[in-house]
């Protein structure tokens, strides 16, 4: 009998030993694990939406319109009549796309402007802050909104005129970080190994500062998804009739008041939970992205 | 004899520098001289805040912004270091000479795999591939000392113990073979079990690698250990040196290198009081503007600071601890 209960102890204490990677992912950092699934259903639906949807997003049907949810509709239809699953499916594209494309763009410059900041301090440093200074100066919505109005509606200028305004995000954590690093003896170290500066600056100083970047990245998409939405809503950047959760929201709206809520609210739901995935992916990025010393 | 045969790989000469603290302008090293030759260890020894560290600082331009070179000449085989605005500098850093620091963990870059981070600099320079640069970098964890070379060149710093560090940090340093490594108090902050392990380290590698070491220290028991010859420095001035370690602890000539070497505590012979330095040195902005008086040689390779029968008094009021 205790030879019985020593075999399985071990074998339990096998298991706890070398529990598979997903398994330990669980454990350590589950935040990154459940925030993956919901963000990564979100994009695989997103992927597939003509896989999961017959109906063209933009297509109107004035025989079946504001329809409740059906075997036909998913989640019913519109003012237009056209197809609420499909509109959410295709309208998910547009959104996460442009949001990660207008992180990626203000994280690169951002982050480039501040090691190089945070490296050389002097007059460049200066000259990158108070420019930052100045442009924060603008409250956020009142800037993009006028620089979406001044480069007019579309893709491209939504994107633009978010980097124009979140660059300086990234600049000033990546700054600040390389400032604490180019005091320490590690670029001591580096110097007098004799690399040249481009070498210290890419390859040894950037990727120990650059996690506070792209963890802030997460909630980032997060705004921007936010911004996008509300840009949308208000009738600017994305023309309709291409579907995306702003519009949606903004046409679903007029209903609102006349019982018919879902138009507004599926759209807003999509937003949470999507929201909710990437904020928990960027906490559980700050865990596991960590400086060991 | 040995002086004919002696070429300096190493030689600082006059080395001045100052501080600039708010308007006023103080010395923080005034006419620091010492030389080193390929296959010597020198120490460099003097209390806290006497302008060792700084001396390797200013060796390898790494001085804070309000320091600055005022007078004297750092030669490298010969040529200037300080002459032509830093192009001999950086071209003389990481392959003529480098530089193992006191605290290796926060020398370190914790991204990176120790592997690689010992040869980047070398690997970049001679355009190594990949294969090559592990190889180099196992060979080299190996000539350290470290145990199983391969599995530890793709460890992360942080996975290291203290020691293994530094002998990391060594790695690095004799990556390129360069002809002169500054030490500044690399056993410092190690354990006595390991520092004794890390000095053996360096004594192998003086005779391996026929390199100068320039041994910044506190601790003169780490000089008597294998240093061949000895700086003395206080306050900011090289006060008494000797190319022969044994001749100058024999009989010390300047009043402040007795009453250090008198502070050492003795296990053999009469048991006596422990002696303390009364004089600890004035701090920056207390010491003596003039002009540091050039050195006098006192014996074969001997130099000393003069000082006056004022300063023989001042230095051999020893307190009792």
């Amino acid at each position: 009998m205790s030879e019985r209960e020593m075999t399985a102890t071990t074998a339990s204490g096998d298991i706890a030993r070398s529990p598979g990677p997903l398994k330990r992912l669980r454990r350590d950092n589950p935040q990154l694990l459940y925030g993956s699934l919901i963000v990564g259903v979100i994009v695989l639906m997103a992927l597939c939406a003509p896989l999961l949807t017959s109906y063209d997003p933009t297509a109107q049907d004035f025989m079946s319109t504001l329809q409740g949810p059906s075997a036909d509709h998913l989640l019913g239809t519109d003012n237009l009549g056209r197809d609420l699953w499909a509109r959410l499916l295709y309208g998910a594209r547009v959104d996460l796309f442009l949001a990660t494309i207008a992180v990626v763009l203000p994280f690169v410059i951002g982050s480039t402007l501040g090691a190089l900041c945070g490296y050389f301090g002097g007059w460049f440093d200066t000259i990158v802050m108070r420019i930052a200074d100045i442009v924060v100066a603008f409250p956020f919505y009142v800037l993009v909104i006028s620089l979406v109005f001044i480069l007019g509606n579309g893709v491209s200028s939504i994107i633009i005129a978010i980097s124009i305004v979140s660059w300086i995000a990234y600049a000033r954590i990546i700054r600040a970080e390389a400032m604490v690093l180019s005091s320490t003896n590690f670029m001591d170290a580096l110097h007098v190994g004799g690399l040249g500066v481009p070498r210290i600056i890419f390859r040894h100083l950037m990727p120990n500062v650059l996690s506070q970047g792209i963890v802030y990245a997460m909630s980032d998409i997060v705004a921007n998804i936010g911004v996008i939405v509300t840009l949308s809503y208000f009738g600017l950047g994305i023309v309709p009739p291409t579907p995306d959760w702003g519009n949606m929201m903004s046409e679903g709206q007029p209903f609102f008041a006349g019982g018919i809520y879902s138009l507004m609210l599926i759209p807003a739901v999509a937003v949470i939970v999507t929201s909710y995935g990437l904020s928990m992916i960027g906490d559980g990025l700050a865990t596991a992205l960590r400086v060991k010393r | 004899m040995q002086q004919a045969i002696k070429a300096d790989a190493l030689q600082i000469e006059g080395l001045s520098v100052a501080a600039q603290i708010g308007e006023k302008s103080y010395k923080a090293l005034d006419g620091v001289t010492l030389s080193v030759a390929r296959g010597e260890a020198r120490g460099l020894v003097g209390e806290s805040g006497s302008g060792k560290s700084l001396t390797l600082r200013a060796v390898m331009g790494l001085l804070p912004a309000n320091l600055t070179v005022t007078a004297g000449a750092i030669r490298f085989d010969g040529r200037d270091l300080l002459g032509d605005g830093g192009k001999l500098l950086h071209e003389v850093r990481g392959t003529g000479i480098s530089m193992v620091f006191q605290e290796p963990a926060v020398a370190l870059n914790p991204v990176m795999k120790v592997g690689r981070q010992i040869v980047d600099g070398v690997a970049w320079r001679r355009g190594l591939s990949g294969r090559q640069a592990k190889e180099l970098a196992v060979e080299l964890l190996a000539q350290v000392g470290i145990k199983d070379p391969a599995r530890w060149v793709d460890a992360y710093p942080h996975q290291l113990s203290g020691g293994m560090r530094q002998r990391v940090m060594i790695a690095s340093a004799i990556a390129s073979k360069p002809d002169v490594i500054l030490c500044d108090e690399p056993t410092t902050a190690l354990d006595v079990t390991i520092q004794a392990q890390i000095l053996a380290l360096f004594k192998a590698l003086k005779t391996d690698l026929g390199a100068g070491l320039l041994y910044v220290t506190h601790d003169l028991s780490v000089v008597a250990e294998f240093c061949d010859s000895l700086t003395v420095m206080y306050a900011g001035r090289t006060v008494e040196q000797s190319d022969d370690l044994g001749a100058l602890i024999a009989s010390p000539a300047h009043p402040y290198t007795r009453s250090l070497l008198a502070a050492v505590p003795r296990i053999r012979g009469p048991i006596r009081r422990l002696r303390g330095l009364s004089s600890s040195a004035p701090s920056l902005t207390e010491r003596d503007q003039k002009p540091a008086p050039a050195l006098v040689a006192c014996g074969p390779g001997r130099q000393v600071a003069p000082f006056t029968a004022e300063d023989e008094r001042f230095f051999a009021r020893d307190e009792e601890v």
